[in-house]
């Protein structure tokens, strides 16, 4: 306890120090002799200082920079991106960065990188800031790799083969690799590929979300279980051959170090090497010691190691699942059917996670609790031992390799539609939406005391202390009696989310999106940047939002709708609203598919609806001829004096017949959704001159093709006297209006 | 950690109440625990002997001026050969330690009592040739509070026979401080009775009105 407060706060600031204060507490509520007292503080110090001192970092990084450097193994090539931290020679950890100009260059980097030095040429870049609260967040990304910033190669100009042990163990891997790419089944080689060396690229995003929605994404990390099997097949069969036992745990001690290396050295991979070499070497010198104490020795030993592990996120999840199960031991030992202690271990781990998940993740899958009790012994004693049999046939003799994935491979597909089955059940995930960190600790804390109190004997009425604060966490968005107003920062496009109060529904109009182009095949990526998918979709749940009520997409542009094919996949979405005639372009008609469970409306002028005392119309279009920007949906939110003008792209020409249409009606709008991201072709001055937004916020990309927002805009705007926001620059706008006053916020 | 009986190696299982509690410690292993047999079943409404009704011994009671003195009594452990060996050690061989052997026992049953607990006392002489209070040290142990008001007049009971025991003259002396009407009275042994109803009579007589008494063991 006291490394982790003592690393942190070494990370951050000394002010974390203070936490100490509260472990000093719990030891004096736990009477221990001052001797203790006196020795952890003693060992804060040593690792605070430590640490501190660690994280010096006197590098020069302004200018470019010409050097050598060596990625980490954890690289990514994808497509023509390449991307991973680095460590820059007799330097710091840099986060580089690098576009693939030509097929060969990828086919020649994708054999030297592992193994080499680079002689590479680039700029130092601070990282970019996260669009919004619940967005992937670069900065600490970067930061809590033990880097500062990135390093954006213009080129790389040679490459020297290093020969170590680590070259030597990441060369064994790429190897591994490629024998599975050659050798197994096309519908294999993904899940070979995860369990038998932790190489999870071959995973299909949407195989991904099927583990996600079951909760078994833990299955394809390396874990303590797996390390445990293959070390317990190996300790078998070196028996088998007559080896004395001695012999065997020496050998074992060496070779699961060098497993842990070719197996991609994830946190998961090395706690659980770690420990099972440490209980190894007690055996062999006849010291006893508790398994408690082994993982706790194994926790300080990396935090040492590794400072920058205790933010990853394998790392918190492997030590957290390991250090409840081994503290419900007293519990578990009282069980007596294999089978319930089975189901006890997955219910305890999953319990004792879930705010952890919650916070990371923002949703949890409710089926994770039973999924797991038959998954885990399915892969732990089927289809892991199955991979590694099958692996040793391909190297042994290919034909009796073909002969068994002629059987295996129906019977894996048959279980892959069983789960496939299983995650398109509704109401699997909890979204209740990203808890802070003092009520995640709560959340913790509360599964704490149920365990104290369950360990006594174990009644159901007790379940209610672990559910009230969850419940609590899940209503309290409908407690809310704010209307909030969201303008996601999305690059270059349009999204925007309505809450109403007491979450009585939720709209999103438009999505964000990206014009693709045409690439070649080695450009293409597995997994490409979406916008929807990384940041629409991750704002939404970390509010606490699975379902929304209706879905406006304002015109058949890409910056406004080609992220929406991703929020039909993740989010229950009742109603589709989109401009008349636009369902006939090719993005609406390629989207339609993923619509199915959908309304689709094609709302025009004068509909409307109310919810509560809030008002919407949609004020255009006037026709079902669908023409592009002047035929986007312009929706009209009033809520007493706060009212909000969403006009998507509309331009001069349609900005006229408003105003004639309507006239004063549009007077003192609050907010205006600026049309077309501050093209020169919208925001006329009659227009802006009717409307006299309080505050008008430009949705664009920084330093985007179009040059948006134009001066002569802007300049508009600055003549009337007008407040403006720019996403580019603000980040996401949120705007909340409750008890008669408006509060906004901004994320920079 | 071993076994304050047997010596053997005890398992200390990581547990969430030791992390966060500061629950009392088991301190000998389940396999001596398990030769201590617990009383189980009817029991005598009165004195807590394994009985469908009311036992011999408590009928004769109820005839003598000790009549309608204990409100109800319990015991945990019946006096076999384990039980025996273990109060031996702990007060002849004066093993003071092993009044933690069952304290966690102890708390759970008399910590959320409202009672006063009142151990029986001991004779002073007793008490220098001991070294320590039997009785106080388990309920120390097992982090139980208690008070004193009685002293012992007499100084044994463990030679007399039974006649003499049931007969003789009242073995306690109040101590002059006031006593709340609600009293647990806690004693190791329970043989006849003897010395729980003399301590009992002279506690009514101090101003008590609600007597029961809990003992370890019955023989």
């Amino acid at each position: 306890m006291a490394a982790v407060i003592a690393t942190h706060a070494a990370h951050e600031t000394p002010k974390f120090l203070v936490f100490m204060a509260l472990l000093f507490c719990w030891m004096l509520w736990k009477k221990e002799p001052f001797i203790y007292f006196s020795a952890v503080l003693l060992f804060a110090l040593v690792v605070y200082g430590f640490q501190d001192w660690r994280t010096k970092d006197p590098f020069d990084y302004s200018g470019t920079f010409s050097g050598n450097m060596k990625f980490h193994s954890d690289y990514t090539v994808d497509g023509d991106g390449l991307r991973g931290f680095a460590e820059i020679e007799n330097g710091p950890v840099v986060y580089a960065t690098y576009r693939i100009k030509t097929a060969e260059e990828k086919e020649a980097l994708e054999t030297l990188l592992y193994k080499s030095v680079l002689r590479v040429q680039g700029l130092f870049e601070a990282p970019p800031p996260p669009s919004h609260q619940f967005a992937f967040n670069m900065e600490s990304y970067v930061k809590r790799n033990g880097a500062s910033k990135i390093l954006a190669l213009e080129s790389i100009d040679g490459a020297k083969e290093e020969h170590n042990i680590f070259s030597k163990l990441d060369s064994q891997r790429e190897a591994i690799k490629r024998h599975i790419r050659k050798t197994f089944p096309e519908s294999l080689v993904a899940e070979a590929e995860a369990l038998l060396i932790g190489e999870r690229e071959k995973m299909s995003l949407e195989e991904q979300r099927t583990y996600q929605i079951l909760g078994i994404t833990h299955l394809f990390a390396i874990s303590g279980l797996h390390v445990g099997i293959v070390a317990g097949f190996l300790y078998m069969l070196l028996l088998r051959i007559r080896l004395r036992k001695e012999s065997v745990m020496l050998f074992l001690l060496f070779a699961l170090p060098m497993y842990a290396v070719v197996a991609g050295g994830a946190p998961s991979v090395w706690r659980s090497v770690g420990m099972v070499s440490a209980i190894l070497l007690c055996r062999l010198l006849g010291l006893k010691m508790p398994v408690a104490n082994v993982l706790l020795i194994s926790f300080i030993c990396f935090l040492l190691w590794d400072p920058y592990s205790l933010y990853m996120i394998g790392f918190q999840l492997s030590y957290g699942a390991t250090f409840a199960i081994i503290y419900s031991f007293s519990f578990l030992a009282q069980q007596t059917s294999l089978l319930k202690t089975g189901f006890l271990i997955t219910c305890i781990s999953q319990l004792t996670l879930y705010p952890l998940l919650l916070f990371h993740f923002y949703e949890l899958s409710l089926s994770a609790f039973l999924v797991n009790s038959v998954f885990v012994p399915l892969y732990t004693l089927g289809i892991l031992p199955a991979n590694f049999l099958l692996f040793g046939a391909t190297l042994v003799f290919q034909p009796l390799a073909d002969g068994a994935f002629a059987v295996y491979e129906p019977l894996r597909g048959f279980i892959g539609s069983g789960m496939d089955w299983l995650a398109a059940l509704p109401y699997q995930m909890w979204t209740p939406g990203k808890p802070s960190a003092g009520v995640a600790v709560l959340l913790m804390v509360s599964v704490f005391v149920f365990y104290s109190m369950a360990e006594r004997g174990f009644k159901w009425r007790q379940l209610l202390i672990v559910l009230v604060p969850a419940m609590g966490l899940s209503f309290a968005p409908y407690m809310d009696s704010g209307l909030r107003v969201t303008f996601l920062d999305v690059g270059q496009g349009d999204s925007a989310l309505v809450e109403l109060p007491h979450r009585k529904a939720v709209y999103l109009i438009d999505s964000g999106g990206l014009l693709r182009f045409e690439q070649k095949a080695f450009q293409e990526r597995s997994r490409p940047y979406e916008v929807g998918r990384q940041v629409v979709a991750p704002y939404l749940k970390g509010r606490g939002i699975s379902r929304i009520d209706a879905f406006v997409l304002s015109h058949a542009d890409a910056d406004h709708a080609e992220g929406a094919e991703e929020i039909f996949q993740l989010f229950r979405i009742d109603e589709l609203h989109l401009s008349p005639g636009s369902e006939s372009t090719a993005l609406i008609k390629a989207l339609l598919p993923f619509a199915k469970e959908s309304e689709v409306r094609f709302p025009g002028r004068g509909s409307s609806w109310q919810e509560g005392n809030v008002r919407f119309t949609y004020i255009a279009p006037a026709d079902a001829v669908y023409e592009g920007n002047n035929d986007s949906l312009v929706l009209l939110m009033e809520s007493g004096k706060f009212r909000v003008l969403f006009t998507g792209d509309l331009e001069a020409s349609g900005e006229k017949e408003l105003v004639e249409k309507y006239g004063a009606a549009l007077n003192n709008i609050t907010v205006l959704k600026v049309g077309h991201h501050g093209s020169k072709t919208s925001s006329s001055e009659l227009f802006l001159s009717t409307v006299m937004p309080v505050l008008s916020v430009f949705s664009s990309g920084r330093d985007n093709r179009y040059g948006h927002p134009s001066t002569e805009v802007v300049e508009r705007f600055e003549n009337l006297q007008l407040r403006t926001l720019n996403t580019a620059e603000s980040g996401t706008v949120e705007l909340t209006a409750k008890k008669g006053k408006i509060e906004l916020k901004t994320m920079r | 950690m071993i076994c304050y009986l047997c010596s053997d190696e005890l398992p200390v299982l990581p547990s969430w109440r030791t992390m966060f509690l500061n629950d009392i410690q088991q301190v000998v292993c389940m396999k001596c625990k398990s030769g201590f047999e617990k009383i189980s079943g009817p029991v005598c409404p009165i004195c807590g002997v394994p009985n469908d009704n009311l036992c011999m011994d408590c009928r004769y009671w109820e005839t003598t001026e000790y009549a309608g003195l204990l409100q109800s009594g319990t015991s945990f452990y019946y006096y076999n050969k384990p039980m025996k060996d273990y109060l031996h050690q702990y007060k002849f061989l004066q093993d003071v330690v092993l009044a933690e052997v069952f304290a966690s026992e102890l708390h759970n049953k008399l910590s959320k009592t409202k009672a006063v607990i009142v151990p029986i006392p001991m004779h002073p002489i007793k008490m220098r040739e001991r070294t320590f209070s039997q009785v106080d040290c388990m309920l120390e142990a097992a982090k139980l509070d208690y008070a004193h008001y009685l002293t012992k007049s007499e100084q044994t009971q463990g030679k007399k026979t039974k006649k003499e025991r049931i007969t003789s003259q009242n073995l306690f002396l109040w101590n002059g401080r006031p006593v709340p009407k609600e009293i647990l009275l806690v004693d190791d042994l329970y043989t006849t009775g003897t010395t729980i109803r003399h301590a009992a009579k002279e506690l009514k007589r101090a101003g008590a009105t609600e007597i029961s008494f809990f003992t370890l063991i019955r023989s």
